[in-house]
């Protein structure tokens, strides 16, 4: 443990005091890796993947900093951190609506990261997205059912043939139930709708294929804390009955603790932290997990919690030498300024990118 | 929701409430519907009502009126009564407004060069929309080299300026007609002047279009189009279209009333509408020389045009705040 003098003791529990949650979430998760180990191979693996856009004046801004992932099948893995550090646009990348500068993506085993749009139309129905902005990613101007209906029409049914009406309309219907919307809604427009029922139409939209992955990115930020609820229950169920896998990408850990498996901490286009849901909110490693935590309301009473970050994170064009969180993190070090921590491993399936992780494991 | 609620609004039938509720535009529309279906019935006024024939010179004719029969020509009232002039507005049912110097009847004229006036003119800026649009949404969408070829060439349009372009388009067109291949447009064409005056407007049509299309680009639900698999041209057909049209319907009658006066202009040069056809052009030029002693033959047409440019930029501004449309930007040629 080399936990700097300055740093508060309550900041590392010690390992007794983790372990009966760390034998509790292992054999959670132990369920989900088995499932996951018959199939063996990860549904989704990300390589090092770099997203630069070059900006005028030479600068150049590195939304995705070399990311490495993999998503199991049927797991829910969540992707948090604030706004501006990068996870919509790695969410973007996942699905290739932005194109990466370097890296690879595979899906299924199958390398995409440069395939053109036509090629890679067929993997488009087993890989879908809900956007954030359930107003703006709705075609103002059709009708629900056609929107819904786009996918069906565009995409050949089961036995590679065009599908027919009746088979389409058959379909709408059983996602209206699915979601929980009334047929009668088929008929209307985005703009007749709340925001929780127009993410509901996005979901029936993004399900009309049966993906085996949805990416959500920031699906219920833009809404009512009470409809969030509603929106996250639906997420979770449906992904029960459909053996549905999610990339959850969010900037609240409130959201992310109802429904991730594992979750990924992003910090400045980087992943800081990687691991169980409950290991990362509980026993963060990272001190910008620990603040980001610290946010969330606890359940369990007499925690302690981090004190709440200040500052607003750097921007993304001039990023802090060394580790990216120096600049805001209250343990930090000489080595934090002049050395960038590489991910690595702290307990089992926990990683963290640290010099001085809060729990040394 | 409300389930029970009655029938589902659409977009377009808000709009159209709320240009039934602008008086000013309401107003316009009848009447530019009041013109348009006098000129319609343009025949029927001339052998009916009139009884002319408005295409022949009728230079050595005379009329009753009231009882006494009266020279189309007549002598000129300047002090040595010199030279002939036609007949002036006769207040009566025959020469309503006159005669041109070829002693035809104006009013007659006036509504047959309404016609011209007007099928051109609508024409050309439903041709100019088709293109406007197709230009524009490609460079929009598609961006990169086919936006950098396009918006350069409509750059180089834009500079030249309207009516020179529209003039030199013409001169060349109406001394040998336009031959493409198999297609052979004759010199007298009506063809002619619609296929030009919609080609000069195409860039002031096409950069709105343009613009909204780069905006729509960036849309979540192009994206999420894009997510969802659907191929390109769907997406340009189902969702960037659908979302320009307001753009365009603002447009129309905005560009009908350019149109109009650029035909008028080029008629009246000689270089649009070829006679013994009339259009309110044609007949301005023919008051022309009467400027000082007929001035009604020149005035007639110029109210028409007026009031019909008129009417129509009400009716586009109408239409802009009933479709509440803030981006396409006007400019004035």
């Amino acid at each position: 443990m080399t936990r700097p003098s300055s740093a508060p003791e309550q900041h590392m529990p010690t390992p007794p005091a983790t372990a009966p949650q760390a034998s509790a979430s292992a054999s959670a998760s132990a369920s989900a890796s088995a499932s996951a180990s018959a199939s063996a191979r990860p549904l989704l693996e990300v390589r090092d993947v770099r997203k630069i856009y070059h900006l005028p004046r030479g600068q150049t801004l590195k939304a995705v900093d070399g990311i490495s992932l993999s998503v199991m099948p049927g797991e829910v893995l969540g992707l948090v951190g604030e706004s501006g550090c990068g996870k919509s646009t790695l969410g973007r990348c996942l699905l290739r609506l932005t194109d990466v500068s370097s890296g690879q993506i595979l899906f299924e085993g199958q390398e995409i990261t440069h395939l053109n749009e036509r090629t890679m139309r067929p993997l488009r129905q087993r890989m879908q997205m809900v956007f954030q902005d359930s107003y703006a990613s709705l075609n103002p101007r059709r009708r629900i059912g056609d929107l819904i209906a786009e996918p069906l029409r565009v995409h050949p049914g089961p036995d590679g043939r065009k599908r027919s009406r009746a088979s389409i309309m058959a379909r709408l219907h059983e996602l209206m139930d699915l979601v929980s919307l009334p047929a009668t809604a088929l008929d209307r427009y985005a703009h007749e709708f709340s925001g929780g029922q127009r993410q509901r139409i996005n979901i029936a939209r993004a399900l009309a294929l049966s993906p085996r992955l949805v990416v959500a990115d920031e699906p219920v930020s833009a809404l009512d804390v009470s409809v969030q609820a509603q929106i996250v229950n639906l997420f979770a169920d449906l992904q029960d009955r459909l053996g549905l896998t999610y990339v959850f990408v969010a900037h609240d850990l409130a959201v992310v603790r109802q429904i991730s498996t594992r979750v990924a901490v992003m910090y400045l286009g980087a992943v800081v932290e990687l691991g169980e849901t409950d290991a990362v909110l509980h026993h963060p490693a990272h001190p910008y997990s620990a603040a980001l935590t610290a946010a969330v309301p606890r359940t369990v009473v007499g925690a302690v919690r981090a004190a709440p970050l200040g500052g607003d994170i750097p921007s993304p064009v001039a990023r802090p030498a060394g580790c990216r969180f120096h600049t805001r993190c209250p343990f930090v070090q000489n080595r934090c300024r002049m050395e960038e921590p590489a991910l690595h491993t702290v307990r089992p399936g926990h990683s963290v990118a640290c010099h001085f992780p809060l729990s040394g494991g | 929701m409300t389930a029970e609620a009655p029938p589902p609004p659409r977009p377009g039938r808000q709009a159209v409430r709320g240009l039934a509720r602008n008086r000013a535009a309401m107003t316009a529309l009848a009447v530019l519907v009041l013109i348009t279906l006098s000129c319609v019935l343009a025949p029927l006024y001339a052998r009916d009502i009139a009884q002319t024939d408005p295409f022949t010179s009728n230079v050595a004719g005379s009329i009753m009126l009231d009882g006494h029969e009266v020279d189309i020509m007549q002598p000129n009232d300047n002090p040595l009564h010199l030279g002939l002039s036609p007949i002036g507005p006769t207040g009566h049912t025959a020469y309503l407004l006159g005669a041109d110097s070829q002693g035809r009847d104006v009013a007659a004229r006036m509504l047959y060069g309404g016609r011209n006036s007007l099928l051109i003119s609508s024409c050309a800026a439903v041709l100019c929309l088709i293109l406007a649009a197709s230009a524009g949404i490609a460079a929009g969408f598609f961006g990169g080299l086919v936006d950098a070829v396009l918006s350069r060439l409509m750059d180089i349009m834009w500079a030249v300026p309207v009516y020179l372009f529209a003039i030199s388009l013409s001169i060349v067109t109406v001394s040998q007609g336009l031959r493409l291949g198999p297609f052979v447009v004759e010199a007298d064409s009506l063809l002619i002047p619609i296929v030009i005056i919609a080609l000069v407007y195409v860039p002031y049509a096409a950069r709105p279009v343009r613009g909204r299309v780069l905006a729509l680009r960036q849309a979540e639900f192009v994206t999420a189009a894009r997510c969802l698999g659907v191929p390109r041209w769907r997406i340009v057909l189902f969702d960037i279209l659908p979302n320009v049209t307001t753009t365009l319907v603002v447009l129309g009658p905005l560009l009908m009333a350019l149109s109009l006066l650029a035909e008028s202009a080029l008629s009246f040069l000689s270089i649009g509408v070829q006679a013994p056809a009339a259009s309110w052009g044609t007949i301005i030029q023919d008051g022309e020389g009467l400027i000082y002693t007929r001035p009604m033959v020149a005035i007639a047409p110029g109210l028409a045009i007026v009031m019909v440019v008129l009417a129509l930029n009400i009716l586009g501004d109408g239409l802009r705040d009933a479709l509440d449309v803030r981006d396409s930007s006007r400019r004035s040629s």
